[in-house]
């Protein structure tokens, strides 16, 4: 890794060298908070627009925690993405934001999120840096002025300083630059030291009934939740409701993937979760409706809904719906699923509060 | 070395290097800048009701006899192009192209476009809203008056669950509507969709300049804009307010869109 950085550096210096009208100090690059990916991982895709720094996600991670950015200083973003609840908040629907009306979505984690291309449960957002203004301004969120934002934030010399160190080529505290910084902090949140991914580098070995349960996950529950995010980021309907279900009531929220794209086709469908620490971050569903894991298998084997949007992946050939496990087969992708845990998460102080 | 780490290796040894070469190439730009004397063009919008200046809070009323106040109006002009009498084309660089102009704020109704080539200036084309690259870029492209930070809350332009901008927002009263409290809510946008095809709301006005704008060094042509607020009820289709109190992202916004590309018209250029 050493030989990496000052490579880096060397060919930082020599292009600089080059360069000699250059004053401005550029930011360091994230190397030594970049997470070192193992080999199984993707890469993690950045935008060329808002690389990741040392400084910029130290900006965002004080930003994160930073309760002043809710209207009435009561919630910071850790307070739905609590990194000890695996960065969700373990409620089905928080009604703890400004208006204290319930939410109609429940709180996702945000680990391993800088894989995500389409986020929020129906994909309304197409990058992290546009979407974390839904929950900084929404009135049942944080409910935040960005005027008064930035204004505050302006003020207080702690953050004008490390703005001016996080973004030296656009040294302004603006919500711009709060939203690129946020998003930052929020791609370092990941997630890769399970034991499953032990097993994988072949550092671990996962138990007869284990290993069992991955073999039906890869068998029943791909391609939806394939290796090795757990999770293809696509939108399925996955059988929760029935095509009543799909109204117009409250902007067509219950349309899912419908509302953001106006088709038809795209209701009912919602964003994949990934399995990874499933068992850590109950509720599940895009509602929170099921309070269990148990409640989510018998959803599958028992309870799926038919509608005209209904992921094929859930009929099967004789025409029944839903998935066939036995119940020793659920008990084995129970104890698999287990082994997605990423403990290191819940202490990783990188992730915790400034 | 092994595979993730090697894509690592690329990719992290890559960041400084564009990272630097994009810090030059920029110092190297401002060095080479020629010192030319600055020619400039400014548009005064000038929003109206009718043949009055428009006025908050004033009763208006449509063209279904319906009373209405506004109490708040306020829309995106973007990517402006001008042409001269010769046909020579001249694009505003994309950057400084976008313009919010607020009812409620006089500063933001006056729009100085800087680096106007000399010339006379017979036609000028814009688009009402703001078009569907800057709508899905990342927020570093999206500084200036597309930065949502820019607008208080009530005078948003921006939807968040749904990224993307409302081009014209128009709010206000009628007691023919039959709400608790009778607001009206016109936020329309709408770019055309990001991964499948969706409302596409982003409309594109050219007008003829009744008189040349001369641009040229120590002359600054005021071509003034008219916009008629009401055509936003008027313009195509009579719409009434109490049958649409809300129109927001729906297919009933793109019959309003048809209706406020009518709001523009240029009555007179001061040159100067």
């Amino acid at each position: 890794m050493k030989k990496v950085i000052i490579f880096q550096l060397l060919t930082c210096i020599l292009f600089l060298g080059a360069c000699q009208e250059q004053t401005q100090e550029l930011p360091q690059p994230a190397a030594s908070l970049l997470p070192i990916l193992p080999a199984h991982f993707p890469p993690m895709p950045q935008p060329a627009h808002n690389p990741m720094t040392v400084e910029g996600i130290k900006l965002g991670r004080m930003l994160f925690y930073d309760k002043s950015l809710s209207r009435d200083g009561s919630l910071s973003c850790a307070s739905c993405h609590q990194q000890q609840k695996m960065f969700a908040d373990g409620i089905a629907l928080s009604a703890i934001g400004l208006s204290k009306r319930e939410l109609r979505r429940n709180s996702p984690t945000l680990l391993n999120t800088a894989w995500v291309k389409d986020l929020f449960w129906d994909g309304g957002a197409t990058n992290l840096e546009s979407l974390s203004v839904a929950p900084l301004t929404a009135i049942d969120e944080m409910h935040k002025d960005l005027v008064i934002m930035e204004k505050e934030l302006a003020a207080n010399p702690v953050y004008k300083a490390q703005f001016a160190k996080a973004f030296p080529t656009l040294p302004k505290v603006s919500t711009q630059n709060v939203l690129k910084a946020l998003a930052q902090f929020q791609r370092t949140l990941v997630s890769f030291n399970s034991k499953y991914d032990l097993y994988i580098q072949k550092k671990a070995l996962l138990t007869v009934s284990e290993l069992e349960g991955l073999q039906l996950v890869e068998q029943k529950c791909t391609p939806c939740h394939s290796t090795t995010l757990f999770t293809d980021n696509d939108f399925h309907n996955n059988g929760l409701d029935d095509d009543a279900a799909f109204t117009t009531d409250h902007e067509s929220i219950t349309k899912g993937r419908g509302r953001v794209t106006f088709n038809e086709d795209d209701n009912g469908k919602y964003r994949t979760p990934s399995l990874r620490n499933v068992m850590l971050t109950a509720p599940y569903m895009h509602d929170g409706r099921f309070a269990t894991i148990d409640q989510v298998l018998n959803h599958y084997t028992d309870n799926v809904k038919i509608s005209s949007t209904l992921s094929p992946k859930l009929k099967q050939a004789n025409g029944s719906k839903g998935i066939v496990l036995s119940l020793k087969e659920k008990q084995a992708i129970i104890s698999f699923l287990h082994t997605l845990t990423d403990v290191s998460v819940l202490t990783n102080p990188n992730f915790s509060k400034p | 070395m092994n595979s993730g780490l090697l894509k690592y290796f690329v990719f992290s040894s890559l960041l400084p290097v564009v990272l630097c070469l994009t810090a030059c190439s920029e110092s190297a730009k401002e060095a080479v800048k020629p010192q030319e004397p600055q020619t400039s063009l400014v548009i005064q919008f000038d929003n109206v009701a009718g043949g009055d200046d428009l006025q908050l809070g004033k009763t208006y009323q449509n063209g279904v006899s319906e009373d209405f106040q506004i109490d708040l109006f306020q829309y995106f002009i973007s990517n402006v192009v001008l042409t001269t009498k010769e046909g020579k084309v001249f694009t505003v660089p994309q950057d400084s192209s976008y313009f919010l102009i607020k009812e409620n704020r006089p500063a933001t109704q006056k729009v100085k476009i800087n680096k106007v080539p000399v010339g006379d200036y017979t036609q000028i084309k814009f688009t009402i809203g703001i078009d569907s690259l800057r709508n899905t870029a990342d927020a570093s492209k999206r500084g200036g008056v597309l930065d949502v930070g820019t607008s208080h809350e009530d005078e948003e332009m921006y939807w968040d669950w749904n990224s993307g901008y409302i081009f014209v927002k128009m709010e206000g009263t009628s007691p023919q509507i039959n709400t608790p409290n009778r607001r009206f809510l016109y936020h329309i946008g709408g770019f055309g969709g990001y991964r499948s095809r969706t409302i596409n709301n982003i409309r594109t006005k050219t007008l003829a300049l009744p008189a040349l704008a001369t641009v040229a060094v120590g002359k600054t042509p005021i071509i003034h804009m008219k916009v008629d607020a009401l055509k936003m009820f008027t313009g195509k289709t009579n719409v009434s307010l109490a049958a649409n109190p809300s129109v927001m992202f729906s297919n009933f916004s793109v019959q309003i869109a048809d209706n406020y590309v009518e709001m523009f018209t240029i009555p007179k250029i001061d040159n100067q």
